[in-house]
């Protein structure tokens, strides 16, 4: 028993969906650095001109993060889903990998925010 | 609550929670973090539909916190509960207005969710370009809200009542 005012809802939540999709793509691929976070405590940057891997540990706990020309990814993790392995790469600013269990996000962020990179 | 009641209820938690773990035998393909199928929503529009919001309520909540301790984390308890909460809250107002159907209930309950998941998470963890997901997950909702609300409305008007 389908009532139209259901195709209404539907339609104006896709093109809500659509408007933010837009939104968000303004942000374009210019993806210099990867920052990654315990929480809001930030552990690191990464360059993503150079690939390297860093882990994070805290007892049994591991998220190794793995950088890569232009995109970055989580490589391995303790956790019990492996939803942030199986994410895969991200490439874009603005992007985020998060692994909830053992809360830590890794985000891009574009060329203006680091002013310096040594490694 | 009558002894009848109670064990209406009961069996709605158990199918409920079954739903939930069938759910998650089959991972959907798609990379991005918290699109599901929703199974489990299946029982709430019903028992939203049958025997009431608050019902409803109390079963959507048992069910999220024995998930939660069988198969998931408590934090991931956390996300499930707002998602939940906001699904509910929409749709026993969505229903309380009348213009949609169970299904039109259900789309609107299942973007909720994953809308509330999701801004959750990105407060939780500090990370706000996590709602750039957000358009993805709406369309997914969108999908799996409106076939569940198709079989969850077939149900209601089906089953008869015990």
């Amino acid at each position: 028993m389908i009532k139209r005012a259901d195709g209404l809802l539907i339609a104006a939540l896709l093109l809500i969906a659509a408007a933010l999709f837009l939104l968000n793509s303004r942000g374009g691929d210019s993806a210099r650095g990867a920052a990654v976070y315990f929480e809001d405590e930030l552990l690191t940057r990464l360059s993503l001109q150079a690939a390297s891997e860093w882990t994070w540990r805290d007892g049994d706990a591991f998220v190794t993060v793995a950088a890569e020309a232009g995109g970055v990814r989580v490589a391995r993790s303790s956790c019990p889903d492996q939803a942030c392995v199986r994410q895969g790469r991200i490439t874009r600013p603005g992007q985020a990998i998060i692994c909830l269990p053992n809360r830590i996000s890794v985000q891009l962020t574009d060329a203006s925010e680091l002013d310096a990179t040594l490694y | 609550m009558t002894a009848r009641k109670i064990t209406q209820l009961a069996l709605m938690t158990a199918l409920s929670l079954a739903l939930a773990y069938v759910e998650r035998l089959f991972p959907l393909p798609v990379p991005v973090p918290g699109v599901k199928v929703g199974l489990s929503n299946l029982v709430t529009v019903f028992l939203l539909y049958r025997f009431g919001a608050r019902d409803a309520l109390v079963v959507n909540g048992l069910r999220v916190v024995l998930a939660g301790f069988l198969f998931g984390s408590l934090s991931s308890m956390l996300y499930a509960l707002s998602g939940a909460l906001a699904a509910l809250i929409v749709m026993a107002g969505l229903k309380r207005v009348g213009w949609f159907s169970a299904m039109g209930v259900s789309v609107a309950g299942s973007v909720a969710h994953v809308g509330a998941q999701l801004l959750t998470a990105a407060l939780i963890t500090h990370t706000p370009g996590l709602t750039a997901y957000l358009p993805v997950l709406m369309v997914s909702g969108i999908i799996t809200g409106a076939a569940i609300g198709f079989v969850a409305g077939a149900l209601i008007r089906r089953v008869p009542e015990v």
